[in-house]
Protein backbone atom coordinates (compact mmCIF):
# COMPACT_ATOMS: atom_id res chain seq x y z
CA UNK A 1 0.00 0.00 0.00
CA UNK A 2 1.51 3.39 -1.07
CA UNK A 3 1.62 6.48 1.06
CA UNK A 4 -1.28 7.65 -1.15
CA UNK A 5 -3.61 4.81 -0.78
CA UNK A 6 -2.39 4.48 3.03
CA UNK A 7 -4.07 8.07 3.99
CA UNK A 8 -6.95 6.91 1.48
CA UNK A 9 -7.75 4.34 3.23
CA UNK A 10 -7.24 6.00 6.72
CA UNK A 11 -10.07 8.67 5.63
CA UNK A 12 -11.90 5.80 4.49
CA UNK A 13 -11.79 4.00 7.60
CA UNK A 14 -12.71 6.58 9.83
CA UNK A 15 -15.62 7.87 7.97
CA UNK A 16 -17.05 4.07 7.60
CA UNK A 17 -16.67 3.69 11.57
CA UNK A 18 -18.94 7.10 11.92
CA UNK A 19 -21.53 5.89 8.72
CA UNK A 20 -21.93 2.06 9.20
CA UNK A 21 -20.36 1.85 12.74
CA UNK A 22 -23.61 1.15 14.19
CA UNK A 23 -25.35 -0.95 11.90
CA UNK A 24 -22.22 -2.98 11.83
CA UNK A 25 -22.38 -3.47 15.06
CA UNK A 26 -26.24 -4.09 15.51
CA UNK A 27 -26.42 -6.79 13.39
CA UNK A 28 -23.08 -8.36 14.83
CA UNK A 29 -24.62 -7.93 17.98
CA UNK A 30 -28.15 -9.56 16.40
CA UNK A 31 -26.28 -12.76 15.06
CA UNK A 32 -23.89 -13.37 17.53
CA UNK A 33 -26.00 -12.05 20.99
CA UNK A 34 -23.08 -11.13 22.09
CA UNK A 35 -21.78 -7.67 22.90
CA UNK A 36 -18.13 -8.44 23.27
CA UNK A 37 -18.03 -10.38 20.11
CA UNK A 38 -20.01 -8.17 18.11
CA UNK A 39 -17.06 -5.36 19.19
CA UNK A 40 -14.56 -7.85 17.80
CA UNK A 41 -16.50 -8.93 14.81
CA UNK A 42 -16.47 -5.36 13.62
CA UNK A 43 -13.14 -4.40 14.57
CA UNK A 44 -11.93 -7.19 12.30
CA UNK A 45 -14.46 -6.01 9.29
CA UNK A 46 -12.98 -2.87 9.58
CA UNK A 47 -9.35 -4.08 9.60
CA UNK A 48 -9.87 -5.96 6.52
CA UNK A 49 -11.50 -3.59 4.67
CA UNK A 50 -8.98 -1.36 5.54
CA UNK A 51 -6.15 -3.68 4.16
CA UNK A 52 -8.21 -4.88 1.61
CA UNK A 53 -8.97 -0.93 0.65
CA UNK A 54 -6.23 -0.86 -2.57
CA UNK A 55 -6.84 -4.09 -4.00
CA UNK A 56 -10.76 -3.92 -4.16
CA UNK A 57 -12.16 -0.83 -3.57
CA UNK A 58 -15.63 -0.65 -2.36
CA UNK A 59 -17.31 1.44 -5.03
CA UNK A 60 -20.12 3.23 -4.73
CA UNK A 61 -21.70 0.91 -2.03
CA UNK A 62 -19.03 0.88 0.75
CA UNK A 63 -22.15 -0.56 3.06
CA UNK A 64 -22.79 -3.79 0.99
CA UNK A 65 -19.06 -4.59 1.00
CA UNK A 66 -18.41 -4.13 4.96
CA UNK A 67 -21.50 -6.06 5.48
CA UNK A 68 -20.45 -8.92 3.26
CA UNK A 69 -16.98 -8.42 5.02
CA UNK A 70 -19.10 -9.06 7.93
CA UNK A 71 -20.88 -11.85 7.44
CA UNK A 72 -17.83 -14.20 6.41
CA UNK A 73 -16.61 -13.00 9.59
CA UNK A 74 -19.54 -14.24 11.42
CA UNK A 75 -20.00 -17.66 9.57
CA UNK A 76 -15.71 -17.72 10.73
CA UNK A 77 -16.97 -16.86 14.41
CA UNK A 78 -19.37 -19.84 14.33
CA UNK A 79 -17.42 -22.52 12.52
CA UNK A 80 -14.78 -22.09 14.78
CA UNK A 81 -16.98 -22.59 17.39
CA UNK A 82 -17.34 -26.35 16.30
CA UNK A 83 -13.67 -27.14 16.76
CA UNK A 84 -12.91 -25.23 19.77
CA UNK A 85 -12.44 -26.72 23.28
CA UNK A 86 -16.20 -25.55 24.33
CA UNK A 87 -17.52 -28.39 22.30
CA UNK A 88 -17.16 -30.59 24.36
CA UNK A 89 -18.66 -29.26 26.88
CA UNK A 90 -21.57 -28.40 24.68
CA UNK A 91 -21.70 -32.24 23.74
CA UNK A 92 -22.11 -32.98 27.59
CA UNK A 93 -24.59 -30.35 27.80
CA UNK A 94 -26.28 -32.02 24.50
CA UNK A 95 -26.30 -35.54 26.36
CA UNK A 96 -27.96 -34.74 29.67
CA UNK A 97 -30.55 -32.89 27.70
CA UNK A 98 -31.22 -36.25 25.88
CA UNK A 99 -30.82 -38.31 28.68
CA UNK A 100 -33.53 -35.90 30.47
CA UNK A 101 -35.97 -36.65 27.68
CA UNK A 102 -35.13 -40.09 26.01
CA UNK A 103 -34.69 -43.59 28.55
CA UNK A 104 -32.35 -46.00 27.17
CA UNK A 105 -34.32 -47.89 23.91
CA UNK A 106 -34.52 -44.01 22.43
CA UNK A 107 -38.43 -43.19 24.09
CA UNK A 108 -39.50 -39.97 25.04
CA UNK A 109 -38.99 -40.90 29.17
CA UNK A 110 -42.38 -38.00 30.26
CA UNK A 111 -44.92 -36.45 28.94
CA UNK A 112 -44.31 -34.27 26.19
CA UNK A 113 -46.32 -30.95 27.59
CA UNK A 114 -47.48 -29.40 24.94
CA UNK A 115 -46.47 -25.76 24.67
CA UNK A 116 -49.33 -24.72 22.52
CA UNK A 117 -52.64 -25.60 23.84
CA UNK A 118 -55.77 -24.69 21.15
CA UNK A 119 -53.63 -21.04 21.70
CA UNK A 120 -51.58 -21.23 18.69
CA UNK A 121 -52.27 -17.55 16.64
CA UNK A 122 -52.85 -16.24 19.84
CA UNK A 123 -49.28 -17.37 21.21
CA UNK A 124 -47.19 -15.92 18.26
CA UNK A 125 -48.70 -12.68 19.00
CA UNK A 126 -47.87 -12.52 22.02
CA UNK A 127 -44.93 -9.60 23.22
CA UNK A 128 -44.27 -11.95 26.25
CA UNK A 129 -43.55 -14.86 25.03
CA UNK A 130 -41.73 -13.50 22.03
CA UNK A 131 -39.00 -11.82 24.40
CA UNK A 132 -38.96 -15.08 26.57
CA UNK A 133 -38.17 -17.28 23.39
CA UNK A 134 -35.35 -14.33 22.48
CA UNK A 135 -33.96 -14.84 25.62
CA UNK A 136 -33.91 -18.61 25.59
CA UNK A 137 -32.08 -18.54 21.87
CA UNK A 138 -29.80 -15.97 23.23
CA UNK A 139 -28.87 -18.45 25.90
CA UNK A 140 -28.42 -21.38 24.20
CA UNK A 141 -24.81 -22.78 23.51
CA UNK A 142 -23.16 -21.02 20.58
CA UNK A 143 -22.70 -23.96 18.67
CA UNK A 144 -26.47 -24.48 18.47
CA UNK A 145 -27.07 -20.57 17.74
CA UNK A 146 -25.13 -20.72 15.08
CA UNK A 147 -27.67 -23.08 13.24
CA UNK A 148 -30.72 -21.08 13.94
CA UNK A 149 -29.07 -17.65 12.76
CA UNK A 150 -28.25 -20.06 9.52
CA UNK A 151 -31.69 -21.16 9.18
CA UNK A 152 -34.09 -18.13 10.55
CA UNK A 153 -32.07 -15.13 10.36
CA UNK A 154 -30.13 -15.87 6.88
CA UNK A 155 -33.08 -18.24 5.82
CA UNK A 156 -30.08 -20.75 4.78
CA UNK A 157 -30.84 -24.44 3.85
CA UNK A 158 -28.88 -27.03 5.49
CA UNK A 159 -26.29 -28.14 2.92
CA UNK A 160 -25.59 -24.96 2.78
CA UNK A 161 -25.19 -24.06 6.75
CA UNK A 162 -23.59 -27.55 7.42
CA UNK A 163 -20.67 -26.43 4.89
CA UNK A 164 -20.26 -22.68 6.66
CA UNK A 165 -20.21 -24.34 9.93
CA UNK A 166 -17.74 -27.49 8.85
CA UNK A 167 -19.80 -30.11 10.22
CA UNK A 168 -21.78 -32.65 8.99
CA UNK A 169 -25.15 -33.05 7.85
CA UNK A 170 -25.94 -35.29 10.55
CA UNK A 171 -24.18 -33.09 13.34
CA UNK A 172 -26.47 -30.33 12.12
CA UNK A 173 -30.01 -31.98 12.70
CA UNK A 174 -28.80 -33.33 15.99
CA UNK A 175 -27.71 -29.79 16.83
CA UNK A 176 -30.92 -28.12 15.55
CA UNK A 177 -32.53 -31.18 17.71
CA UNK A 178 -30.83 -30.07 20.51
CA UNK A 179 -31.20 -26.93 19.89
CA UNK A 180 -35.17 -27.07 20.26
CA UNK A 181 -35.09 -29.69 23.11
CA UNK A 182 -33.32 -26.94 25.29
CA UNK A 183 -35.99 -24.16 23.95
CA UNK A 184 -38.90 -26.32 25.34
CA UNK A 185 -37.44 -26.46 28.48
CA UNK A 186 -36.40 -23.14 28.77
CA UNK A 187 -40.09 -22.50 27.53
CA UNK A 188 -41.45 -24.75 30.04
CA UNK A 189 -39.67 -22.61 33.13
CA UNK A 190 -39.76 -19.38 31.82
CA UNK A 191 -43.02 -18.39 30.48
CA UNK A 192 -45.96 -19.38 32.00
CA UNK A 193 -49.07 -19.20 30.25
CA UNK A 194 -52.55 -16.88 32.05
CA UNK B 1 -42.03 -57.32 15.40
CA UNK B 2 -42.40 -57.96 11.35
CA UNK B 3 -40.08 -57.55 8.76
CA UNK B 4 -41.77 -54.13 7.57
CA UNK B 5 -42.45 -52.89 11.20
CA UNK B 6 -38.22 -53.18 11.26
CA UNK B 7 -37.90 -51.68 8.36
CA UNK B 8 -40.21 -48.93 9.31
CA UNK B 9 -40.02 -48.50 13.20
CA UNK B 10 -38.02 -45.28 14.58
CA UNK B 11 -37.32 -44.52 18.26
CA UNK B 12 -38.56 -41.46 19.68
CA UNK B 13 -34.90 -40.07 19.46
CA UNK B 14 -34.81 -40.94 15.78
CA UNK B 15 -38.23 -39.11 15.44
CA UNK B 16 -37.11 -35.89 16.95
CA UNK B 17 -34.12 -36.03 14.62
CA UNK B 18 -36.11 -36.29 11.69
CA UNK B 19 -38.50 -33.63 12.53
CA UNK B 20 -35.23 -31.58 12.50
CA UNK B 21 -34.33 -32.74 9.53
CA UNK B 22 -37.22 -32.32 7.97
CA UNK B 23 -37.35 -28.50 8.56
CA UNK B 24 -33.91 -27.93 7.75
CA UNK B 25 -33.20 -30.12 4.65
CA UNK B 26 -36.51 -31.91 3.86
CA UNK B 27 -37.40 -35.72 4.32
CA UNK B 28 -36.94 -38.45 1.60
CA UNK B 29 -40.28 -40.13 0.97
CA UNK B 30 -38.94 -43.34 2.76
CA UNK B 31 -38.35 -40.74 5.96
CA UNK B 32 -41.16 -39.29 5.56
CA UNK B 33 -43.46 -42.40 5.77
CA UNK B 34 -41.19 -43.86 8.46
CA UNK B 35 -42.35 -40.31 10.64
CA UNK B 36 -46.12 -40.49 9.43
CA UNK B 37 -45.95 -43.96 11.06
CA UNK B 38 -44.23 -43.24 14.10
CA UNK B 39 -46.56 -40.10 15.18
CA UNK B 40 -50.20 -42.46 14.51
CA UNK B 41 -48.51 -44.93 16.53
CA UNK B 42 -46.58 -42.29 19.60
CA UNK B 43 -48.72 -39.89 20.73
CA UNK B 44 -45.85 -37.85 22.62
CA UNK B 45 -43.84 -38.35 18.96
CA UNK B 46 -46.96 -36.88 17.49
CA UNK B 47 -47.42 -33.26 20.02
CA UNK B 48 -43.49 -33.01 19.76
CA UNK B 49 -43.69 -32.84 15.71
CA UNK B 50 -46.56 -30.37 16.00
CA UNK B 51 -44.81 -28.27 18.56
CA UNK B 52 -41.82 -27.91 16.53
CA UNK B 53 -43.42 -26.85 13.21
CA UNK B 54 -45.06 -24.13 15.86
CA UNK B 55 -42.03 -23.40 17.24
CA UNK B 56 -40.02 -22.57 13.99
CA UNK B 57 -43.14 -20.29 13.09
CA UNK B 58 -42.63 -18.96 16.87
CA UNK B 59 -38.49 -18.36 15.93
CA UNK B 60 -39.51 -17.10 12.44
CA UNK B 61 -42.09 -14.47 13.54
CA UNK B 62 -39.40 -13.14 16.45
CA UNK B 63 -36.56 -12.69 14.21
CA UNK B 64 -38.87 -10.89 12.06
CA UNK B 65 -40.41 -8.69 14.72
CA UNK B 66 -36.35 -8.33 16.23
CA UNK B 67 -35.35 -7.40 12.76
CA UNK B 68 -38.15 -4.56 12.43
CA UNK B 69 -37.38 -2.77 15.43
CA UNK B 70 -34.03 -3.03 16.37
CA UNK B 71 -32.12 -3.43 13.21
CA UNK B 72 -33.52 -1.06 10.81
CA UNK B 73 -30.82 -2.02 8.06
CA UNK B 74 -32.35 -1.57 4.69
CA UNK B 75 -30.10 -3.12 2.20
CA UNK B 76 -29.12 -6.32 4.76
Amino acid sequence: MSVTQKLDGNAALSQWLDTYGDDLYSWANYKTSSKETAEDLVQETLLSAFKAYDKSKPGSNPKTWLFTILNNKIIDYYRASNTSKSVNQTELQGKRLEDDNFDSGGHWNKAVNPLWANTEQHLLDNVEFTEVLAACVENLPVQWRGVIVGKYIDHKKGAEISKELGITSSNLWQMAQRAKLQLRSCLEKNWKQD
Amino acid sequence: MSVLDKIFSLSCREAAILASKESLSGLSYFEKVKMRMQVKICPPCEKYAQDNELLDQAISKMVDSKSEEELKLTSQ
